[in-house]
């Protein structure tokens, strides 16, 4: 945990082969079958992306961090440990299949998070693809770790 | 302010056949599938998707539409017990005035009022998306929003898309405090004070601004400056032109939207009338189908009954 407000670059010496890509639940290899997408070129994930991409992409990320910090520093490290944990209890115990959700967080997340409050792009243009929706046993499959 | 061009969707797999080639005793060759590597990874937000098949295609020739600069004039005056913003209504395409009588005033909460220079479309969205944001706060706390609130809004919304957002704001407005005035760049950066101009006519406005201002102005007097600064972008600054739009927020009343507040190129009456009139060519033929044939039976109606 850092005190950085801005998202740092995400420059990658080295990647493997499922970082891209939904790995099978076992084996640390690319699930192609399942994904149906044909094969996929890790210099086209690597190369040539937007400035914005990266900093959105882990701007949340970033924020919480630093708000973890703060609390460490001015509560004791019970604080941030409690949170995360809390946080952690929401997201393992609420099961929400892809083809069932919108994409977006549910109410307990959003008030973990302190954003019950406030809309934003992504709450709008959620992470959901709707052409093809993950189907529900790749869900399950993935929850029991069959 | 300008009006963002229709993007042309290409279709996801290229048949490139008649493209522009830099090196024509080179045969083309089709890619396979660009799009196979497009949807792996889908990011929640504002879409990146297609940036890298855009760089693709534009490598090959095909002219991608272009950002052009602002043209707008957008000025905001604060007189004693409230505060005045106005804007002219042109809408620019690069040379084409895309629309005569758009709205660049937008409402982030019944007494903040917002103008906007830029990209249209951005200004429109990002003012509406944190319209929202300050009503769910104003609801979650139960209190008037104030304008500093949405300041810092609308700075950090802004800030966080590095300017990519081009959305140039006056924000004004009434809350508890008092009457504020500030000015937002599209990177993020703010400012404050008693007059602000904004657009490529601001420097237009600036000029009868730094003449006229003075301090503690009425309403009147400061509608009327406002107004002036404007007409002076419509004029002097080809970016903006039509009518004068004006929102008057002062403290302890509602704020008014005077919509149209001057309008100082009304189109000319022709001098003749050219629509011609009904009957002018002759029918030569004229048929009719009757594609359903249409019946009528009586229903007889229960006679309605006392209870």
């Amino acid at each position: 945990m850092s005190m950085r407000l801005i998202p740092k670059s995400d420059f990658q010496s080295e990647v493997n082969a499922t970082k891209f890509e939904t790995s099978a639940v076992h084996v640390d290899l690319p699930d192609t079958l399942r994904a149906g997408k044909g094969p996929l070129s890790i210099a086209s994930q690597v190369n040539g992306h937007h400035p914005l991409e990266q900093r959105l992409a882990n701007w949340e990320e970033t924020q919480h961090s630093r708000k973890l910090e703060q609390y460490k520093r001015m509560f004791g490290a019970a604080e941030p440990i409690r949170r995360v944990m809390e946080l952690q209890i929401v997201e393992k115990t609420d099961f929400k299949p892809a083809v069932l959700t919108d994409g977006s967080r549910s109410l307990h997340q959003d008030v973990l998070l302190g954003k019950e409050m406030s809309v934003d792009w992504e709450d709008v243009y959620t992470n959901i693809d709707e052409e093809n929706p993950r189907d529900f046993h790749t869900d399950l499959e993935r929850k029991v770790g069959i | 302010m300008v009006a963002q061009p229709v993007q042309k969707v290409f279709p996801l797999t290229l048949k490139i056949t008649n493209l522009p080639s830099s090196n024509s005793s080179r045969p083309w060759r089709i890619p396979v599938r660009i799009d196979c590597y497009l949807s792996h990874i889908k990011m929640a937000g504002l879409s990146f998707d297609n940036f890298q098949r855009n760089q693709y295609i534009a490598s090959k020739g095909v002219a991608m539409p272009k950002a052009t600069s602002t043209g707008t004039t957008i000025v905001g005056c604060k007189f004693n017990g409230g505060v005045v913003i106005a804007a002219d209504t042109r809408a620019t395409a690069g040379p084409i005035v895309a629309d005569k009588n758009c709205e660049k005033l937008h409402k982030l909460s019944p007494k903040i009022w917002c103008a906007g220079a830029g990209t249209a479309a951005d200004t429109e969205m990002v003012t509406q998306l944190i319209g929202s944001n300050l009503e769910l706060h104003s609801l979650y706390t139960n209190r008037e929003p104030r304008v500093i609130a949405s300041l810092t809004l609308l700075k950090q919304h802004l800030f966080k898309y590095q300017g990519h957002i081009g959305a140039y704001l006056i924000v004004a407005g009434v809350d508890p405090t008092g009457a504020h005035l500030f000015s937002i760049h599209a990177h993020g950066s703010t400012d404050v004070g008693p007059y602000q101009t904004l657009g490529s006519g601001s420097l237009a406005a600036m000029s009868v601004m730094e003449t006229q201002w003075k301090e503690n102005m009425t309403k009147e007097e400061c509608i009327k400056l406002c107004a002036d600064a404007i007409e002076a972008g419509i004029w002097n600054d080809l970016g903006s032109g039509s009518n004068v739009d004006v929102c008057v927020m002062e403290v302890g009343k509602d704020a008014q939207l005077l919509r149209n507040y001057i309008t100082p190129n009304i189109r000319e009456q022709k001098a003749k009338s050219y629509k011609f009139k009904k009957g002018t060519t002759a029918i030569l033929r004229e048929s009719i189908y009757n594609l359903v044939d249409v019946e009528e039976t009586e229903i007889p109606v229960p006679m309605e009954v006392d209870a």
